[in-house]
């Protein structure tokens, strides 16, 4: 190759974009795993199942009702559907979705691309995909677990919507939605290695108030881990399964 | 084996009794309780949604008798109290301190492992201060 083949061959690599993007605004590096403590996870798990906790959900009738009949369920080791937990799905038949995902100890990457931020967590899996290209919510939206998410950006902060999660996706463990479920996020960095998530879900049917929570994240220069449930011996809070491994 | 296998130097503080609201609720064992047994390591089933630790019991007549010990998933053991896949050998000896299973079956809810030099694995009910490592 020539010098001025390689002249041209560098000025083509600059000015020819990939279709669709835009190399103006630098993207975030968010790069890590993101991770709440397990204090904080634990901590939070037992002050929700105090009902009366004031940082529980605020249940209307409705929402209370539901929380009971799903707990009931629960006990009486079946699904909510009022089949019995499947072995080795952690005992469930449906993904985890908006905003219960959100809520575990276990890892979260955050991938910016142009016009969209996508999550990828460890519990579920789950893929979360935010669009940030300026769309607006669709007008008639397939409900999904994950919910249509559109984010905006306001200064460092990552602001997003969620609508469209279907109905019975968790808001908490034992708590389903009703289909009219909103989650706002606001995702901000604090601080090197630091990030909160402050949460307003919006569910008028199962909820009676806006229900606010925040969590924070730390950094961890950690792998990322598998999740699939291969080995679920007691989920759905079945008697445990104790055939000895072979 | 790792150097930062967390030690336990205080009292395990006992997670009050369970309401089921999420898929691992603590149904099947009752967390006001607390028994211990002493075996060898079978098996560590390095798995998901949650890891569990077989050893064999003496029966007393020669043989062992199989305990079953659930505790946290992988991620969670290795990010939060210092395990690896590799954390249990079998035919290592332990002291197992854990929440008995409600109906009777051999096992329960991992508390904690105790190793023959002392150290302590911690398991599945949590104690104060456990933080993540390793932060940026």
């Amino acid at each position: 190759m020539t010098r001025a083949h390689l002249v041209v061959a560098a000025v083509l690599s600059v000015a020819a974009p990939v279709a669709g993007q835009t190399r103006s605004a630098p993207l975030p590096d968010w790069s890590g795993v993101w991770v709440r403590s397990f204090e904080e996870f634990s901590n939070e798990t037992d002050r929700w199942r105090n009902p009366k906790d004031p940082t529980s959900p605020p249940l209307s009738a409705k929402g209370e009702a539901a929380r009971a009949a799903s707990i009931k369920a629960l006990l009486a080791q079946r699904d909510p559907q009022g089949n019995a937990p499947a072995a080795g799905t952690c005992g469930v038949r449906v993904p985890g979705g908006m905003p219960q995902v959100m809520r575990f100890a276990f890892g979260m990457e955050l991938l910016f691309t142009p016009g969209r931020v996508t999550i990828l967590l460890e519990q579920g899996p789950t893929i979360r995909r935010i669009f940030t290209d300026g769309r607006p919510h669709s007008a008639d939206p397939d409900p999904t677990y994950t919910g249509e998410s559109i984010g905006r950006w306001e200064g460092d902060a990552l602001v997003v919507d969620t609508r469209a999660i279907r109905a019975g996706t968790q808001l908490t463990g034992g708590l389903p939605t009703s289909g009219e479920a909103r989650v706002v996020e606001r995702i901000q960095r604090t601080a090197a290695g630091h990030m909160r998530i402050d949460t307003v879900v919006e569910d008028p049917v199962m909820l009676a108030a806006p229900w606010r929570y925040s969590r924070t994240y730390q950094r961890l220069d950690d792998r990322w881990y598998e999740r699939a449930c291969d080995n679920d011996r007691d989920g759905g809070d079945r008697e445990p399964d104790l055939t000895p491994p072979r | 084996m790792r150097a930062t296998f967390v030690l336990v130097l205080a009292t395990i503080a006992m997670t009050p009794p369970a309401i089921a609201t999420a898929h691992h609720s603590y149904a099947a064992v009752d967390t006001t309780k607390r028994a211990t047994v002493q075996g060898t390591v079978t098996t560590l089933e390095w798995t998901n949604p949650h890891v569990w630790l077989w050893i064999a019991v003496p029966d007393g007549q020669g043989g062992t008798t199989p305990y079953a010990f659930e505790s946290l998933a992988p991620a969670e053991l290795t990010r939060f109290f210092g395990w690896t896949k590799r954390a249990l050998s079998p035919g290592e000896p332990v002291t197992i301190d854990y929440a008995p299973f409600r109906n009777g079956d051999r096992g329960g809810a991992l508390a904690t492992v105790t190793l023959a030099d002392g150290r302590v694995l911690r398991g599945r009910q949590v104690p104060p201060n456990a933080g993540p490592r390793a932060v940026r």
